[in-house]
């Protein structure tokens, strides 16, 4: 597999304090949409801004591209990055388009798809009203369009969603699903709205106390939150040859505990079992979704 | 960096801060010139003013314009964290700090030359020309400009330390407290120590500048206020010392400023 980015025992830590990026072992495949998911300062922006170049390792380090961070053509694989970190960083007092026109100048551009870029973010009709009497939304999306400009291959956005109100989340998460299908950009994003990055994520990184605790495809993570029945039966052989016949996922935990991991109407579940001569004894519904999924990860941590 | 300049300068044009103080700095020698005629014209008054008194008529205030109009644009990139975009779209910190450094130095010069044209015209239009074109003025003109650049620097240097606006209020202090340094020389028995320390310090420099007409060393000029006025500037003019420590200056405040950007995490 092709990664974009790769961390190499990545530490990052600031004076008379633990370490904020503990040895962090990340690859971002190319081509992916990697949703990074932590609590308040697990570490996520941090990661992200000592990719982006805002600050320097520690210890350890990282490739963009194939490029070690400290390799002389360094900035030219940054030059295919475009990153929105933490707060949007744009001229307040100048208007979108003298924001776009600016950071043009910065790249050495014609500004000839201006307005197509504008239309792009939804912010076509600003006219001269300045940044600063923008929404947080709107300065979110100019954020966004900033970092278009240069057509990047790898777009980095720390909380790209963070306040936005419900209708400028699903026109950010339309709009990084459009760049993603058409542009073939590969995205790494944090979020704390975990059922939002749910929606776009085909990776994950787990993060906790600046420790990287997992790394998964989204496929994996369905599979690992699947809707899951948990049964207690008096023999999980006679169950399996049952699961078997109905060709349904399961796995048998202990003799007598077994999870179902198909949705399956309840009723002929048991009906078929009891024909089998597999007695139910309880039967218990579990629906984990990625919060959940992230929380038992965590607790999972913390315990260890 | 050409893509930087270009953005630096675009954006520049653009402050208000800038525009405020390059208006300050034409209308203010041209009131005061106004006024000066209108009291002498009032009073009846022989004019004692010629255009080449008024050369440097501003120079005195131009650190507070510097620490103003070039450190607020400095600040505003890192208060709005637009110095994020520069880093991201893959500039190195020098490019940027260098950058920076250019622009401010276009402003120092641009208010410079600004006040000095309006104050020389116009005190040459309504009084006379006096001894304008002299090898001493032209002397004084050219090592003026590394003077003030080395305030620009520590402008710069400052504001890119700090990285707000409390930047350009130190870096203004820091050329204020350096006006208090030159007075400590009155103090000092080495009158070696002494006359460095006048050659040195940026403010006292800018001091010997407007105060030419009253060396008596390299060009010989002699006038009753010499004496009154020998406190305030060595004796023995050194022509290369003010321009040879100014650039010294100008060379060691910037390499100490890209140092420290480039070794502190930007937010």
């Amino acid at each position: 597999m092709e990664y974009i980015l790769q961390t190499n025992n990545l530490t990052k830590s600031y004076k008379r304090k633990v370490n904020v990026l503990d040895n962090v072992c990340m690859n971002v495949p190319k081509g992916s949409i990697y949703g990074f998911v932590g609590k308040n300062g697990a570490g996520k922006t941090t990661l992200m801004r000592v990719i982006s170049g805002l600050n320097t390792p520690t210890s350890g380090g990282y490739s963009l591209y194939g490029t070690d961070y400290k390799a002389s053509n360094i900035m030219e694989a940054r030059k295919k990055v475009g990153a929105v970190v933490e707060t949007p960083s744009i001229y307040l007092d100048l208007t979108a388009k003298e924001n776009l026109l600016l950071q043009y100048k910065l790249h050495g551009k014609a500004p000839d798809e201006l307005n197509d870029l504008l239309n792009l973010v939804g912010l076509p009709n600003t006219g001269k009203k300045k940044a600063k009497d923008f929404s947080l939304g709107m300065r979110q999306r100019l954020s966004i369009a900033f970092s278009l400009i240069s057509n990047p291959n790898f777009l980095i956005l720390d909380e790209p969603i963070n306040g936005l109100d419900p209708e400028g989340i699903v026109e950010v998460r339309e709009l990084l699903l459009k760049l993603h299908s058409e542009r073939e950009i590969t995205i790494l994003i944090s979020s704390h709205i975990l059922d939002e990055l749910s929606k776009l994520a085909t990776h994950y990184g787990f993060i906790d106390g600046g420790k990287l605790i997992k790394e998964m495809s989204a496929e994996d993570l369905e599979n690992a939150c699947k809707k899951t029945i948990r049964l207690t039966v008096n023999d999980t052989k006679l169950f399996a040859q049952t699961m078997d016949k109905l060709n349904l996922e399961y796995t048998v935990i202990s003799e007598h505990e077994a999870e179902i991991y198909s949705a399956i109407e309840v009723t002929p579940l048991v009906l078929a079992l009891n024909d089998n001569g597999c007695s139910v004894i309880s039967m218990t519904q579990n629906n984990a979704s990625l919060e959940s999924y992230f929380i038992k990860l965590i607790g999972g941590a913390h315990n260890a | 960096m050409r893509n930087l300049l270009n953005e630096s300068f675009s954006r520049l044009f653009k402050t208000k801060s800038f525009k405020v103080c390059l208006f300050i700095n034409i209308i203010m020698p041209a009131f005061m010139i106004g006024i000066m005629k209108y009291l002498s014209v009032r009073l009846n008054d022989e004019p004692n003013m010629t255009a080449d008194d008024n050369l440097f008529f501003m120079t005195g205030m131009l650190p507070i314009f510097i620490s103003i109009g070039c450190g607020l644009f400095i600040a505003k990139d890192f208060q709005q964290n637009t110095v994020r975009n520069k880093i991201i779209c893959g500039y190195s910190r020098t490019a940027i700090y260098m950058t920076n450094w250019i622009t401010s130095a276009f402003i120092t010069l641009l208010y410079h030359f600004a006040s000095t044209i309006v104050a020389v015209v116009l005190s040459a239009a309504l009084f006379e020309t006096g001894e304008l074109f002299t090898k001493v003025n032209l002397y004084y003109s050219l090592i003026c400009i590394p003077v003030l650049l080395s305030f620009t620097s520590i402008t710069v240097a400052m504001t890119m330390s700090i990285r707000n606006t409390a930047g350009a209020i130190f870096s203004f202090l820091i050329h204020e407290l350096s006006a208090m340094l030159a007075i400590l020389t009155f103090f000092i028995e080495s009158e070696a120590f002494a006359k460095f320390l006048n050659y040195f310090i940026p403010m006292s420099q800018l001091s010997i500048i407007q105060m030419r007409n009253y060396n008596d060393g390299m060009f010989a000029i002699d006038t009753n206020l010499s004496e009154i006025m020998g406190y305030m500037i060595p004796k023995g003019f050194d022509a290369v010392a003010i321009p040879l420590y100014a650039v010294i200056l100008i060379v060691a405040v910037t390499a100490l400023g890209i140092w420290h950007f480039n070794k502190k995490d930007v937010k």
